[in-house]
């Protein structure tokens, strides 16, 4: 059992671990990530690398963060990190409570105290911020942060319990978005949504309430910048209680343990009926996303059942480019069979023309919203893992513990100081402690080096 | 002159005159030991920190955010909270003064490098407008300029021992330069994962996500994880000294990538944010 511990914790192992974590994070930026990358994209590279294809391929490096690979680094990673922490508790805390070094590391600043007059020596010692943590018949003990000894424990330790929570969310996580329209339908209670992302331990995602969109405000900087977001819902429950909300970006809410967001994806939706020469009609709603500029269109490409070609759509927020926000938006449809585009029509609200084979009209438009719905356990464990971690930085590399640690001697004490890190860069300090104690006893400071400890 | 840009850009311009002077002087202070050259190139400089910050507050004020939308406006804001911080760290550490041979051509080049930018204005997004963003981004700035006086000692650590160049010798001696390098950078780990730590916040705050594997996400990731990788060797290892300053000198580039180069990527939703 020790040597398995031992090599789990071995410095070697540690070291190799993060740094196959860092190459497989670098991986995942280099090559394009299936969750990340349209299909087409991740096709046409493949296409293009067939060797690195090959690679990723038995490697899980285009999913790298849900391959066995990652899996087992992760695991290697955490279990070393539990068990270190573990071990830098213990150390931790007989640094602080019990740690009772005997006799002076061979080199270190110190010297000898004629001076049976405690009470200076130990005031001298105060006046420097140093606190008295350890004290016997034998020996005194004075530390400067002693909080200090607790960094390196609580910044593993935060980061164990980073790595624990997400685990919770990436396995518990529901997250879905519905796009809606003022004045149009509604999403009932119980249905799954349409988009939606679940964790692995997680089923399809339900909403326990409707919801409707009662009115979705955008507003826009003199840029065409989005100033904000805004909208008001509707979610009625099965005992008929309805209740209306606000949300923008950045101000969501929280119903039924759910957050609920303000998406950053808004748009139009145009109603746009297709008659063809069987004069059957198709009622089509084209939900496209709003354009980035007044001069910039919004873009969506759609496959119907019904039609061969399939269909392009783009919008300009205002006909005349003129404003972001406008009632009378310009709609342009294209026809297009592989890379021929066999027909264009412009429409604008109200409007009707002749399309392919099609009658097309612009029978109404809205503006749509989405609304990103999260329901996940473990986000609280994740901040306080960040906080424990910043927490321990802090403490490590901003409250570096130093130690005085006095033995008695006849008529005094022999004296040293350590540092837990940098010992080089209190000299100074150690310095003004021995001019202290030689004020009080007539002993000299000793010139030894520092050391670490 | 009714003109916010162009006084902007002419207010940022002389701030980099300045600090082209300041610097001039300072390296000339410190190779030449002329001591009253080197002792004005620190006023001189604090001068042109004083209108470079007129500059950004000039335009925050008229842009109505803070200085890290473009590219332009984190070039600057970076190169000046850099300078601030190595004026407030030297007042701690009056050792690492001398640092200034590197941290000064690095500010100015910095904020005239925003200069050739696109100085325009971008309206800030719903999405941006949040606490956690702004120490988001005030972090990683902090973070540089802390790690840029680590860069400094390990620069002179490798300068002073492959080399008998007179003016080395008013540096501190191998040992001390081989620490002060080792704290800074455990300062600015500290200060990354702050940064880090708090745009995850922001992202849950704004989406609902708190990691996305965002290409900026993950090399933010990978340039912390490579200062723990550092710490560690010192501390396992015993790397010590040039091999650990040179160590130290490639995970400042990778630092470098990840604040300047990954928000390029159009993979990354900070890239509308940044261009
Ligand atoms: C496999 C996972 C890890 C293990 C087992 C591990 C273990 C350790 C141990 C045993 C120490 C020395 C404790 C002492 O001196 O008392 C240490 C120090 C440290 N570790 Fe880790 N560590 C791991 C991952 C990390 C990661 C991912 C980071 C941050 C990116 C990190 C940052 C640090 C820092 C900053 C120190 C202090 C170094 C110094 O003394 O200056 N560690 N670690």
């Amino acid at each position: 059992m020790t040597k398995i511990k031992r090599i789990i914790i071995s410095r070697r192992t540690i070291t190799w671990t993060i740094a196959v974590m860092v190459l497989e994070f670098f991986a995942g930026t280099l090559l394009p990530q299936r969750f990340m990358t349209a299909p087409g994209e991740m096709a046409s590279w493949y296409g293009a690398h067939p060797v690195l294809r090959q690679i990723a391929f038995y490697l899980g490096l285009d999913h790298i963060y849900t391959s066995p690979l990652f899996a087992l680094t992760l695991s290697v990673f955490s279990i070393s990190l539990i068990v270190s922490s573990f071990d830098q508790f213990v150390l931790a805390w007989n640094r602080v409570f019990v740690a009772r070094p005997k006799a002076a590391p061979a080199v270190a600043p110190g010297g000898r105290i004629v001076s049976d007059d405690d009470g200076a020596i130990f005031a001298g010692l105060r006046a420097k911020g140093y606190l008295l943590t350890f004290r016997d018949e034998t020996m005194v003990r004075f530390v400067k942060h002693p909080w200090g000894y607790w960094g390196k424990f609580l910044l593993h330790c935060g980061i164990v319990v980073v790595i624990g929570s997400s685990l919770s969310i990436v396995l518990t996580t529901k997250r879905g978005q519905l796009n809606l329209y003022e004045f149009g339908d509604v999403y009932l209670a119980g249905t799954p949504l349409a988009k939606d992302e679940v964790g692995l331990l997680a089923d399809r995602f339900v909403l326990p309430m409707s919801v409707r969109l009662v009115s979705f405000v955008p507003e826009f900087w003199e840029t065409d910048n989005v100033k904000q977001l805004t909208s008001t819902v509707e979610f009625a429950e099965a005992d008929g209680t309805v209740r209306e909300y606000r949300l923008s970006v950045n101000s969501g809410l929280v119903y039924k343990g759910m957050k609920i967001y303000q998406s950053s994806q808004f748009g139009r939706v145009f109603f746009v009926d297709f008659i063809g020469p069987d004069r059957v009609r198709h009622h089509v709603p084209l939900t496209i996303p709003h354009p980035l500029s007044r001069e910039e269109a919004g873009y969506r490409d759609s496959v119907l059942p019904w039609l061969l070609p399939s269909l392009h759509s783009k919008y300009y927020a205002d006909a005349g480019k003129e404003a972001m926000i406008s009632d009378d938006p310009l709609l342009v449809l294209r026809l297009v069979f592989g890379k021929e585009v066999l027909d264009e029509r412009a429409l604008r609200p109200g409007e009707s023309g002749q399309l392919g084979e099609y009658t097309v009209r612009l029978t109404r438009t809205e503006e749509w919203a989405g609304i990103i719905f999260v329901k996940s356990f473990g986000m609280g464990g994740v901040f306080l893992g960040f906080f424990v971690i910043v927490l321990g930085g802090v403490l490590i590399y901003f409250t570096v513990p130093r130690q005085v640690v006095l033995h008695r001697v006849e008529h005094g004490y022999d004296y040293f100081c350590t540092a837990s890190h940098f010992a080089g860069l209190y000299e100074e300090e150690f310095a003004e402690i021995g001019k202290i104690f030689s004020e009080i006893g007539a002993g000299a400071p000793g010139k030894g080096q520092e050391v670490n400890g | 002159m009714d003109n916010p840009l162009l006084i902007d850009t002419s207010i940022h311009w002389l701030a980099v005159v300045i600090y082209v002077i300041a610097t001039g002087m300072n390296v000339y202070g410190i190779i030449f030991a002329r001591e009253g050259a080197e002792r004005t190139s620190y006023s001189v400089m604090v001068a042109g920190l004083v209108i470079h910050g007129a500059a950004l507050l000039y335009r925050w004020h008229y842009s109505g955010h803070g200085p890290y939308m473009t590219r332009y406006e984190v070039l600057s804001s970076n190169a000046w909270v850099g300078l601030f911080l190595f004026f407030v760290f030297s007042g701690f550490f009056p050792m690492i003064r001398r640092a200034s041979i590197v941290v000064f051509p690095a500010c100015f080049l910095l904020t005239a490098l925003g200069l050739f930018m696109n100085p325009g204005i971008q309206k800030l997004p719903p999405s941006l407008r949040s606490i956690w963003l702004v120490l988001h981004v005030s972090f990683y700035k902090v973070a540089l300029g802390t790690l840029l006086v680590s860069l400094a000692f390990s620069f002179f650590y490798i300068l002073k021992k492959r080399s008998a160049m007179s003016w080395l010798a008013g540096l501190p001696d191998l040992d001390k330069m081989d620490l002060l390098a080792h704290r800074f950078c455990g300062f600015g780990f500290v200060f990354w994962a702050i940064g880090t730590l708090a745009g995850s916040i922001w992202a849950y705050q704004a989406w609902g996500r708190f990691w996305g594997w965002d290409p900026v996400e993950t090399w933010s990731l990978i340039t912390w994880f490579l200062f723990g990788i550092y710490l560690h060797v010192r501390r396992f290892h015993r790397w010590q000294g040039e091999r650990a300053a040179f160590l130290f000198i490639f995970c400042f580039a990778v630092s470098i990538i990840a604040i300047f180069f990954t928000p390029l990527l159009d993979a990354s939703i900070h890239s509308s944010y940044f261009q």
